[in-house]
């Protein structure tokens, strides 16, 4: 694992019911989904920087300490977290950007490339009627509400960029750069998180478990998300042809590869693929072999 | 003229129009500048030092795409108003499934093989505007030595300047679908060079660009290079 410098994670979830990303209100007491359009359908999605809140929650929950809403120093701007990667793991995978009226820019560019998690269902349009009965005992009407509901596969991709973590732009210094040890750490600690993906938005009345049910996986001596549009869902299982096609065009840059699946729910899979579990592990073994050499 | 062809192809692509902020409308491909920055991405140079990089190779580049559909996102983020955070959203425009063909060119043969070679291997992962917005390069071409033709018809690209009083419709009206949608060549005026001081950066010069969508026909022609089936002027 010497010379890789990425690791790229392509993934499939299938979610049965769900309103998971809202978006700008489109019509009165109607809640609206994240959708995108090609041609004349209509396919929701749920953005990047929702998949980061996602997965920063999971950090979270995972034990790490965040570092977030650390006001700027500027009287006028956006608000920014401590800009402290040494100390924070979010600092240090998700990056930064903190200005300091006078100073030059503090900025730290992601080295987690986080796509949106786009379905690969159309929208059919389906809605889900509600009546809120909270200002009745005050002498109120009852208020009816729709909420834009979604079934359907959708598919994401995650790329980390392994020689900058822990490192690079945003440490003020070589000194402030983490060991292999703590690097390794923080991108398992990322994959755990990945591995139990789990949105809080709209998740009280729409309980949906978005965490990766297929992978496919590689460590890379390129920075390239090979799999990015490749992983297709055909007949209730998936295009093992593609992903050959995939492996084969790229031989030379990849170092080791796995796809995992949570096996029962497709019909077809790679010949070689083993359960999400183990292939989270194998991912985990290959970075830790990664920052040893 | 040594020039090579990368393939992309992106999930979702956003090129802001300079200057938007609550309301972030994309360009339809990527303007001058975001090449530039994505060469720098591939050769590990900060914006700065690829702008310089660019200018003293004259390197050139040319750029064809096309999207699937295009969809509005919403953002929400917190600013700080009266020293207070308080929380705010704004809008940002994106394309989707975005492939493009990207031509990097230059008179010097190991400029042109030094960027192809980063491509190969880029020291940033590339992205379609925004860091999120991964760019899987597909097809890293080989190094040709062509020479310039002149061009008259073009679609789906980038030429420098206006073009908008020297063009007619090449569009077959009878083999378009009814659902694809007709674009006329929209003319930006855009940032070319800056002057940089420390993180801080000002425009210098604009430049105007057409950015060409349905088939158009010049009515004069102009130089660039026929590769295959594209025709590609580079900038």
């Amino acid at each position: 694992m010497k010379n890789a410098k990425a690791l790229t994670i392509t993934y499939l979830t299938p979610v049965s019911f769900a309103s998971l990303n809202g978006s700008d209100k489109e019509a009165e007491n109607i809640s609206s989904i994240k959708k995108l359009s090609r041609g004349t359908e209509q396919f929701p999605y749920g953005s990047s920087q929702w998949v980061r809140r996602a997965l920063r929650d999971q950090l979270k929950n995972l034990g790490w300490t965040l570092s977030e809403g650390e006001a700027a120093k500027i009287a006028k701007g956006a608000a920014t977290t401590e800009q402290k990667p040494d100390k924070y793991i979010d600092d240090d995978l998700f990056g930064f950007m903190g200005t300091v009226k006078g100073q030059a820019a503090t900025t730290r560019t992601s080295p987690v490339r986080v796509s949106p998690l786009v379905s690969l269902n159309k929208y059919e349009g389906d809605l889900d009627f509600g009546t809120n009965y909270m200002g009745v005992k005050a002498g109120g009407n009852p208020n009816i509400f729709e909420t834009e509901i979604h079934s359907g596969i959708y598919r994401g991709t995650v790329l980390i960029e392994l020689d900058r973590v822990g490192c690079g732009d945003g440490f003020k210094d070589k000194k402030e750069e983490l060991n292999s040890r703590e690097r390794s750490k923080r991108v398992n600690s990322l994959l755990d998180a990945m591995k139990n993906l789990w949105s809080s938005g709209r998740q009280t009345r729409f309980l949906a478990d978005i965490s990766p049910k297929f992978v496919a996986a590689a460590i890379l001596t390129t920075k390239n998300p090979i799999f990015l549009e490749s992983v297709i869902p055909e007949n209730g299982g998936v295009n093992a042809v593609i992903l050959e096609e995939v492996l084969k065009d790229f031989k030379d840059e990849i170092k080791a590869v796995v796809f995992g699946a949570r096996k029962d729910m497709f019909s077809a899979l790679p010949e070689s693929t083993i359960t999400i579990g183990e292939a989270f592990n194998t991912m985990k073994k290959w970075v830790n072999e990664h920052y040893k050499s | 003229m040594y020039l090579f062809k990368l393939k992309a192809f992106a999930v979702t692509a956003s090129f802001r129009i300079p200057e938007s902020h609550t309301f972030q409308q994309t360009l339809p491909l990527p303007p001058i500048t975001t090449l530039i920055g994505l060469v720098g991405a591939a050769v590990g140079l900060r914006f700065e030092d690829a702008m310089k990089f660019r200018e003293d190779n004259e390197l050139l580049l040319g750029i064809i795409g096309t999207n699937q559909g295009e969809f509005k996102d919403l953002w929400k983020y917190h600013k700080i108003k009266a020293s207070e955070v308080i929380s705010d959203v704004l809008v940002r425009e994106y394309l989707t499934n975005f492939e493009m063909s990207l031509y990097v060119g230059s008179q010097r043969d190991d400029v042109v093989r030094h960027v192809r070679e980063s491509f190969l291997s880029p020291c940033y992962a590339l992205s379609a505007g925004n860091s999120d917005d991964l760019l899987k390069i597909q097809q890293v071409g080989e190094v040709k030595n062509t020479d310039e033709v002149p061009l008259l018809e073009f679609k789906n690209t980038v030429l420098a300047g206006d073009y908008s009083a020297n063009f007619d419709s090449a569009i077959d009206l009878e083999k378009v679908p009814i659902t694809e949608t007709i674009r006329a060549p929209q003319v930006y005026l855009l940032p070319t060079a800056f002057n940089f001081n420390g993180s801080e950066r000002r425009v210098s010069e604009r430049k105007s660009f057409t950015f060409v969508g349905s088939p158009i026909r010049l009515r004069d022609p102009i130089p660039g290079f026929q590769i295959e089936e594209e025709a590609i002027v580079l900038i």
